[in-house]
């Protein structure tokens, strides 16, 4: 495979590994080829001719492409001779004889590979005087993405980006010759959740962002890299900022997690930072008012709470917090108390996992190395959307997938196997003797699989996912990619001990075992499968004290709102994902008013209330995260900043977490989350509030009969809600199951485990009367 | 959708001559083509649907082509050929003349809906140039004169078929080569005609 092959570039003898293309081997060796449409993540199509250069042939010297060419043995390149030159001049007149040259109103220049490409390779005068051809200047291919198509110079990335990376192609070349452009098809906009990449990687500024149109020039722009908090792939990103505004996010190539591909909610939700609704000053609750309060009193306050010995103090803890955070609270808590603290994870989907020396567990890469890939979890592609895209390059290689359940609707159309309601009931359990099923003795048995398991809904059994990894294990090579979705969930794992979510919470917390909770980065009332008993919870609590970016439903239960630091941008630290692989996260912009980070705070509070600590600094901190973890491998900011290291490094842990058996074999409904919604920081991103929190609900066809549902839309009733929405009908579902994605303002404030009748909605039958 | 019971088991037919049902998608165009006299976004929307891609990549490739017309064309589709052999021959007098006639720029439709002009590339009858098409029926060897005795009669007449054969004896000039066997089918609209399109009928 990796035969080394000799060439010869420039008269410098070069090796590289064959099956290379002649780009790729120039450039590992340092020699830079122009290109316009050679992307290495893409494949090559040869659509712009910048790559030519010469090889010498049997036939004498050749212009060729060095993207589409494969190198040979004892090939000689030459990629600066006069006539390569003429061939890159000519490229490059050819290319802006149509092209606008705007640059002035362009977001692209500063940072446009034409612009760059043309001042070191082009021709120094135009000698165009025709009249360019013209297109109304941008228009809107979607909320988020603009499309001038006079700046097109045709490199068919971005619609080669949409066909083999995110496999959705709304976008394509319109016509031919001259006239081609980059269009979608008349009302069917370019919706996908990976639209940004295309922005990013438009070698001009052709495809733009509503959300960075005309924000900044790139010579103004401060940047940092950093590691997205959206979900636990922890994609590896660079944060853009401008007069301490976050102005914008992009892909950072990490090989081993997201290859410079982000989601467009990764990529765009940063800008509820920037808003004006952001809570900037301490408050506490007097008889039901927020009133400004000094930080100073809340520490004096709090510290006589708990310099009171019978105080008991519980954590309710967001997903979103940095590694440092999570130890500030562990600390924090060692301090006051001997026992052992127990950490609740704003989670609804928390359970124990496949961990310890029983399973070995899997790391991303080993997707594209695996026999086939085992899927039971959440949807992917709402929930991990990069994951997905990693799964989609495995399948895309051969890698056989296997799904089941309705619960991953958007994996069927990649699926090789998709074990549906035949196979998974209503209740989320597996009805059918796995080891019997055909294809799972085809693909699965005695191979090497990596299986990624979850819980895919609060009401699942626990047991039933052990099932089947259980069979997994003992009948094949076994890896198991544990699968919790939310932000730094891993970072959590690696910090905290005795971890439980918020079903336990539930189960657990009341005024008799908590006078203080501490509510962290977490809106539970407002989004939660347990919103109504979480409510009625805090509602009987002594003190509960709220550390958020916005006030929200949860914090406007408690007696203190702290304004802290966002994780994204706004505080150091580090960050997790779901192969233990720890990366930094890193600050670029203030926070305003008189936020500080969460474990500021926490530090704070001990320092005022006298307990011992050492953890004054974040680097102090950080250390304590992972002093279990040996010196080669411990992910510190000092090993982490080396340049071999900024992908991360993994270090596979043993989370304890100590959720109590959910045994549960009844779902009335299956509640889940699309990847928009409509939580506090969506609402406040206007990108993603574009992108639709619609109310909606998925059935099934026997449930349409039932309710006699005619017209689209439904009311949703229990005791004394009700809301209007629309259904969609999903034959995926088996009967009597429905569908509701609980991202959703009102919708998750229903008891699912009581009956929900769904009426023809009255908006309709008023219609229907007159 | 728009594509009555008829057309869909026709169209399912033709993808299943095909290895992939993909594959298809050049004569689904056409059977579009035959069924409006262009590629409606309808029928794009239903072409998606059979050969499960995107509603975009269909119309990519039906904009790529020329012969798939994007906007409906008259019941006769004039395609006079403008390329080397022909211009030599004095095509442009043909263009200029039937222009002239029809009151037609290059692609336009009149406004009865009976005349489609335009000037294409080669189509393949250099050796009886000058040459053009009538609904990709060929007509070789003419003259700007009875290139407008043609379309006199197509204006008189109105055939719902035309006949290459037919128009060629009372219309063309030399061949490029003898026809073999006589055929009495012809185009029965501005697709070419196909077998399998059923575009194609004899003359009675
Ligand atoms: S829009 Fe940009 S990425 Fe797409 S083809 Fe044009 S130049 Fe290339
Ligand atoms: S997939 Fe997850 S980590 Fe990656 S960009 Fe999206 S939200 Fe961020
Ligand atoms: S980079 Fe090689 S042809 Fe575009
Ligand atoms: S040039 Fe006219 S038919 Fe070939």
């Amino acid at each position: 495979m990796s035969d080394k092959v000799n060439l010869n570039v420039n008269g410098i003898d070069i090796q590289s590994d064959s099956n290379k293309l002649l780009i790729e081997a120039c450039e590992d060796s340092g020699i830079h080829i122009p290109r316009f449409c050679w992307h290495k993540r893409l494949d090559p199509v040869g659509m712009c001719r910048m790559c030519l250069v010469e090889i010498e042939t049997p036939r004498g010297k050749m212009l060729v492409p060095s993207c589409t060419t494969e190198i040979t043995d004892e090939m000689v390149v030459d990629t600066e001779s006069d006539v390569v030159k003429k061939a890159q001049e000519g490229v490059l007149e050819f290319l802006l004889i149509n092209h606008p040259l705007d640059c002035p109103i362009c977001d692209k220049a500063g940072e446009c590979p034409l612009q760059d490409q043309t001042m070191a390779y082009g021709p120094g005068e135009s000698r165009f005087v025709e009249e360019k051809r013209h297109f109304e200047k941008p228009i809107n291919i979607s909320e988020i993405i603009l499309l001038d198509r006079e700046r097109c110079i045709l490199c068919a990335r971005c619609t080669r980006f949409s066909d083999e990376i995110s496999g959705d192609p709304l976008i394509e070349f319109i016509q031919r010759g001259n006239k081609t452009e980059v269009n979608t098809f008349p009302n069917e906009p370019f919706k996908s959740y990976f639209s940004g990449n295309t922005v990013q990687i438009c070698p001009v500024g052709a495809l733009t962002s509503t959300s960075y149109r005309f924000k900044a020039r790139p010579w103004d722009l401060k940047s940092t890299r950093s590691t997205c908090n959206g979900c636990t792939m922890g994609c590896s990103i660079e944060l853009n900022s401008s007069q301490n505004k976050m102005l914008r996010i992009l892909g950072v190539d990490n090989d081993s997690v997201n290859q410079g591909w982000l989601c467009d909610k990764g990529r765009y939700n940063f800008e509820y930072l920037n808003s004006e609704k952001r809570l900037k000053t301490p408050q506490k609750s007097v008889d039901n008012n927020f009133v400004e309060i000094e930080i100073q009193d809340v520490y004096s306050e709090l510290t006589e709470i708990i310099q009171d010995r019978k105080t008991k103090i519980n954590f309710l803890l967001g997903s979103n917090l940095t590694n440092e955070d999570y130890v500030a609270f562990r600390e924090f808590s060692k301090s006051i108390s001997d026992s052992e603290q127990t950490f609740y994870l704003n989670d609804d989907l928390l359970y124990k996992g496949q961990f310890g020396q029983n399973n070995e567990l899997a790391k991303i890469d080993d997707l594209n190395s695996s026999d086939a890939i085992v899927v039971w979890a959440e949807d992917l592609k709402e929930k991990m959307p990069v994951l997905y895209l990693r799964v989609r390059q495995a399948v895309k290689k051969g890698v056989k997938l296997i799904v089941f359940g309705h619960t991953n609707e958007t994996l069927t159309d990649i699926a090789d196997v998709f074990y549906g309601k035949e196979t998974v009931s209503k209740n989320f359990e597996i009805i059918k003797d796995v080891s019997k099923l055909n294809e799972i003795k085809n693909y699965v048995v005695g191979k090497n699989i990596t299986a990624i398991i979850g819980k895919s809904t609060p009401q699942q059994s626990d047991e039933s996912i052990r099932e089947l990894s259980e069979f997994l294990k003992s009948n094949s090579n076994t890896k198991i990619l544990n699968t919790y979705t939310k932000g730094n969930t891993y970072g959590a794992f690696q910090t905290l001990e005795n971890i439980k979510g918020t079903k336990d919470f539930v189960d657990d917390i009341s005024s008799e075992n908590t006078d203080l909770l501490f509510v962290v980065g977490a809106d539970p009332v407002g989004r939660s499968f347990y919103s109504n008993e979480i409510k009625s919870i805090l509602e009987n609590l002594d003190t509960v004290v709220s550390l958020d970016i916005f006030n929200h439903e949860t914090a406007e239960l408690s007696n203190f709102v702290i304004p802290v630091s966002s994780t994204l941008g706004e505080k150091e630290g580090t960050f997790t994902n779901i192969e233990f692989r720890t990366s930094r996260i890193d600050k670029l912009v203030p926070s305003p008013g008189q936020s500080i980070s969460d474990s500021e705070f926490i530090t704070s509070l001990m320092n005022f209330a006298g307990l011992s600590n050492d953890i004054n600094s974040l680097e102090a901190l950080n250390n304590k995260a992972f002093e279990s973890i040996e010196n080669s491998t411990r992910p510190v900011f000092d090993n982490l900043d080396k340049p071999s290291n900024l992908d991360g490094i993994i270090n596979i842990s043993d989370p304890i977490i100590t959720t109590s058996e959910n045994s549960s074999t009844k779902a009335l409904f299956y509640t889940g989350e699309k990847l928009y919604g409509d939580s506090v920081t969506e609402r406040h991103s206007e990108s993603i509030s574009l992108l639709g929190s619609k109310k909606f609900i998925e059935i099934s066809q026997n449930i349409v009969d039932k309710f006699n549902l005619t017209s689209g839309k439904c009311s949703m009733v229990q005791d004394d809600m009700e809301v209007t929405l629309s259904y969609k009908i999903n034959d995926n579902l088996p009967d009597d199951l429905i569908y509701i994605p609980i991202n959703r303002r009102d919708l998750n404030k229903f008891n699912f485990s009581k009956e929900i009748t769904f009426l023809p909605s009255r908006v309709e039958e008023a219609l229907n009367v007159n | 959708m728009s594509w009555d019971e008829k057309l869909l088991k026709q169209a399912k037919k033709i993808i299943k001559l095909y290895p992939q049902k993909r594959s298809a998608l050049g004569t689904l165009l056409h059977l579009a083509q035959s069924k409006d006299g262009y590629i409606s976004d309808d029928s794009i929307s239903v072409i998606s649907d059979l050969v499960g891609i995107t509603e975009v990549q269909v119309k990519s490739v039906s904009t790529f082509y020329s012969m798939y017309k994007q906007e409906p064309t008259g019941k006769y589709l004039l395609s006079v050929c403008k390329s080397i052999s022909c211009e030599i021959n004095n095509s442009s007098e043909v263009i200029n003349k039937l222009q002239e006639f029809t009151g037609l720029n290059n692609n336009e439709t009149d406004e009865d809906g009976l005349f489609t002009f335009e000037a294409v590339e080669c189509i393949g009858a250099c050796g009886g140039a000058p040459a053009m098409q009538v609904n990709y029926e060929t007509v070789e060897g003419l003259t700007a004169e009875n290139a407008i005795n043609l379309c006199s009669w197509l204006k008189e007449k109105q055939p719902d078929i035309v006949v290459a054969d037919d128009m060629q004896k009372d219309f063309g000039g030399v061949k490029s080569f003898d026809w073999a066997i006589k055929d009495n089918s012809g185009a029965t609209s501005n697709a070419p005609g196909f077998q399998t399109l059923k575009t194609t009928k004899a003359k009675k």
